[in-house]
This record gives structure tokens, C-alpha cells and sequence, in this order.
């Protein structure tokens, strides 16, 4: 160890575990410059600190992480847009064929496509580091909307984001929801979209909505009850991810009944 | 840290990503998900956090892979400090922040299902390496096993920690120079330690 005052042999056990206040990383790393000495010291301590994080406790890793993970990276098939032309126009179909659902509901679909198509249009053309989450929801949507017994609503804006809106697809067959939404403000720090199920007065926690840079966010509900057991989708803004009912600020609903 | 004696190798795989292939950041995942999830669950104490932090540390390999240098070390060690930087932004976001309601059960993230993979693939070395850290902590007196812990895993300063402690700052600065200087004595002459 180095103990005199030129050099830093007291800080380098600190500066390894990060525990030195900004001035004393500043001190160290100009010191480290030109010290061979000390950059020796600071490696060999380093060493010792890079098997630390081996103390945590394992914990087995959630699947779902490695399928989001992969979907940032994959590269759209060069027949996207094709299949999103071809969604599309399945979307309208069923839209007519249900008869019940408002035009809104495709005005907002055909937007969402507009809008997934452009972007996979951009993610062909970059590298693979663009998030590709567009991709597996249009497969969603293809494998949705090819339900006979799917079907699609908008969400309404509750006038508190006054651009956002969205819509959601039910495919009660696989009991399960993709939830789609734009022009969203990201939520304050701290606090979250939070997407509830609606029966009565009844709320139960589908997850949290993550919003990106340009407000747009998707989410893939699957609950345990039937979802045609419930009437209504909600989203709100709530102050912890895991609130157990609504109590912050109503952003968009949507009314899933018949 | 030795992580590198499969095939093919981590620097190869590297390599690999670098150049845009998809298939080697899935078998580095395969082979660090679960040390880095569980290096992220052990800081922010949050599963559904931690897996965003999975994300990003193996989000920044890939993006970064270009500029690894496998010289300076192991990957390994290079995954884990980029998730020990997010895991401890994240927890100082949160001191500047009202705290979540609650945090996560690790057992709700883990209701649906668990990569089986992860765990299959990760390496006999990592197993090696949790026994030999956690042998070299357990010769440390508790109190300087604690000025370790405040630093790396709850990202205190020395300062933070003699608050935290109400200890002199000197003993905490003493603790801290004398236990990491007994975990390399501890280490330092294991086979484990060469890069």
C-alpha cells in the first residue's frame, strides 16, 4: 500500500467500491493519469471487487426478460410492411364483419398500423439496436385480429392528456388483451400508468403501461379471470406500480362489455 | 475474473455481437442473465426493476460491444459493472424521489415462468467464483463485512456509511481499506483470480 501524500493509496480501496465523494474521484483519477503504481493498486483491488456482485443471492430469471430483450435486436422480416398491409385490411374486415364497433375504433387502428408500418419502415434501415417490440405486437395483432371471436375497442381520453388515445384488442378465445396507446406524456418521476380491469366497482392491477419519449406504449394483458368477465379497462396514473386500486388521476377507459 | 474457458469463448462472442449477430448476445445472455438479474435483485431489492436493469446492462454490451477490449478483462466483469452503475443510478433516483408503494415479491415475477436456460447455461466457473467471494467475506469481522456491503451494494459513500453507522468517518475509511485488503490476501493466490 502507498501511504505517503503523493500518492492514493488510502482512496483505492473507496474508489474501487465506489464509495468516494465526487471531489476524491476527481483527485484519484487525475493521480491515476501518470501513477503506474497506483494504476497497479487500483487493478489488483478491482480485481477484488468484480467478484463481489457473486455474493448476491441467485434468482432465477423470468423468461419474459429474455423474449424482450431478443425482440429490441431481431430485425423486421423484409415482408413487414406486406403483413401490415395485410393486417390492416383484417383489421377492417372484422371491424365490419362485428358490425358493433364504432369507426373510431378502425380510424385508431389504422393509425396504429400507420404508424407501426413507418416505424418498421425506419428499423429496416438502422442497426439492430432499435428497439423491435412494433414486430411482436403486429404478430399479436395478426394472431388477434384472425379470432373469430376477437375484437377491438378504442380507449377513450378522460380529456386529462388531451392527444393521447389508443384502443384495445380482446381476444377472448386466448383470453388475453394488447393494450395500444399514443401521444401519452411520460409519467412524472416516481410515478406510473397503471392499466386496470374493470368489473363494476371492482379494479384489478393488469400492469404497468410503459410510455416511451413520443407517448406511445403497449401492454399485453393476460389475467387469471376471463377477461369477458370483465366490463370496462382503465388506465391511470398512480404513484407506485403495485397500488392494489386506482386512486391517482384517470387518463383513458374503454368499455369492453357487450 | 475467469469466465472465458467455453466455446466458444466470451471475446469471441463479443466479437460476434459486435458485428451484429443476435444469436451471440443470446448465448452471453444465456451464460450472465442470472448473475446479472440476481446482482440487480440483491441492489434495488425490486424484481420487475431488476429486469429492466437486465435489459439495459445487456442493451449497453450490445451496443458497446465494439469497444470491449477483452485485455482489460473479462466480460463478465465488464456486464456486471455496467449493471452495478444502473442498479446504483437507480437506487439514488430513488432517494430523490418518493419510494414506490411497495416493491415487488420476487415470486410475482416469477408467477408466470422462469428461464430455464439462464440456468442451465451459466457457468460452473460463476458457481465457483459465488463459493470462493462468499468464503473470502465470511473471514471478515462483521463490521467491516458491513462498511463493504453499505458501499457496493446501497452505493453509500464513506460519509454516507459513518452517518449511516454512526461511526467515526476514520473507522469506516479503516474497515473499508483493511477488509479489502484481506479479501485479495484471501484471493489473490486463487487460480481464479488471473483474467
Amino acid at each position: 500500500m502507498l501511504e505517503d501524500d503523493t500518492h492514493i493509496g488510502e482512496l483505492v480501496a473507496p474508489y474501487v467500491l465506489g464509495a468516494l465523494e465526487p471531489d476524491e474521484v476527481e483527485r484519484v483519477e487525475i493521480h491515476l493519469i501518470d501513477c503506474v503504481e497506483c494504476q497497479a493498486l487500483v487493478e489488483a483491488e478491482r480485481r477484488v471487487a468484480d467478484l463481489l456482485p457473486f455474493l448476491a443471492e441467485p434468482v432465477p430469471v423470468p423468461a419474459r426478460a429474455r423474449r424482450n430483450l431478443l425482440n429490441r435486436f431481431r430485425t423486421p422480416a423484409p415482408q413487414s410492411l406486406a403483413d401490415a398491409v395485410d393486417t390492416r385490411s383484417r383489421v377492417i374486415t372484422l371491424v365490419t364483419r362485428l358490425g358493433w364497433v364504432a369507426a373510431m375504433t378502425a380510424a385508431v387502428f389504422a393509425l396504429f398500423l400507420g404508424w407501426n408500418s413507418t416505424r418498421m419502415q425506419d428499423q429496416v434501415s438502422k442497426k439492430n439496436s432499435e428497439i423491435n417490440v412494433l414486430t411482436q405486437n403486429q404478430q399479436t395483432i395478426a394472431q388477434f385480429v384472425s379470432s373469430p371471436n376477437g375484437f377491438v375497442t378504442s380507449l377513450e381520453n378522460t380529456g386529462v392528456a388531451s392527444g393521447a388515445q389508443g384502443g384495445v384488442i380482446l381476444n377472448p378465445t386466448r383470453n388475453a388483451a394488447l393494450l395500444v396507446v399514443e401521444g401519452l406524456p411520460k409519467p412524472p418521476t416516481g410515478h406510473s400508468y397503471v392499466v386496470w380491469m374493470v368489473r363494476g366497482n371492482d379494479h384489478v392491477n393488469a400492469g404497468v403501461l410503459p410510455v416511451d419519449n413520443q407517448g406511445r406504449g403497449t401492454l399485453y394483458i393476460t389475467m387469471p379471470e376471463a377477461l369477458a368477465s370483465f366490463d370496462g379497462i382503465l388506465v391511470t396514473e398512480e404513484t407506485g406500480a403495485q397500488v392494489s386500486n386506482p386512486s391517482g388521476t384517470h387518463m383513458l377507459a374503454a368499455h369492453v362489455g357487450n | 475474473m475467469d469466465t472465458d474457458r467455453r466455446d466458444p469463448p466470451d471475446g469471441e462472442l463479443v466479437q460476434r455481437m459486435s458485428d451484429g449477430d443476435v444469436a451471440a448476445l443470446e448465448e452471453l445472455y444465456s451464460r450472465y442473465a442470472r448473475a446479472v438479474y440476481s446482482f440487480a435483485v440483491r441492489i434495488v431489492g425490486d424484481g420487475l426493476v431488476a429486469e429492466e436493469i437486465l435489459q439495459e446492462a445487456f442493451t449497453r454490451a450490445w451496443q458497446q460491444s465494439g469497444r470491449f477490449e477483452l485485455a482489460r478483462g473479462s466480460f463478465a466483469s465488464w456486464l456486471l459493472s455496467i449493471t452495478h452503475n444502473l442498479a446504483i443510478d437507480e437506487l439514488r433516483k430513488r432517494q430523490r424521489r418518493p419510494q414506490r408503494a411497495s416493491t415487488v415479491d420476487i415470486t410475482d415475477v416469477l408467477r408466470g415462468e422462469v428461464d430455464v436456460s439462464a440456468d442451465v447455461e451459466e457457468a460452473a466457473e460463476m458457481s465457483e467464483l459465488r463459493a470462493r467471494i462468499r468464503a473470502a467475506m465470511n473471514q471478515l469481522p462483521t463490521p467491516q463485512q458491513r462498511v463493504i456491503e453499505l458501499a457496493y451494494f446501497e452505493g453509500l459513500t464513506q460519509r454516507e456509511i459513518s452517518a449511516t453507522l454512526n461511526e467515526p468517518l476514520g473507522t469506516v475509511k479503516t474497515r473499508m481499506r483493511l477488509a479489502m485488503q484481506k479479501l485479495k490476501d484471501f484471493l489473490g493466490t486463487e487460480e481464479g483470480m488471473r483474467r
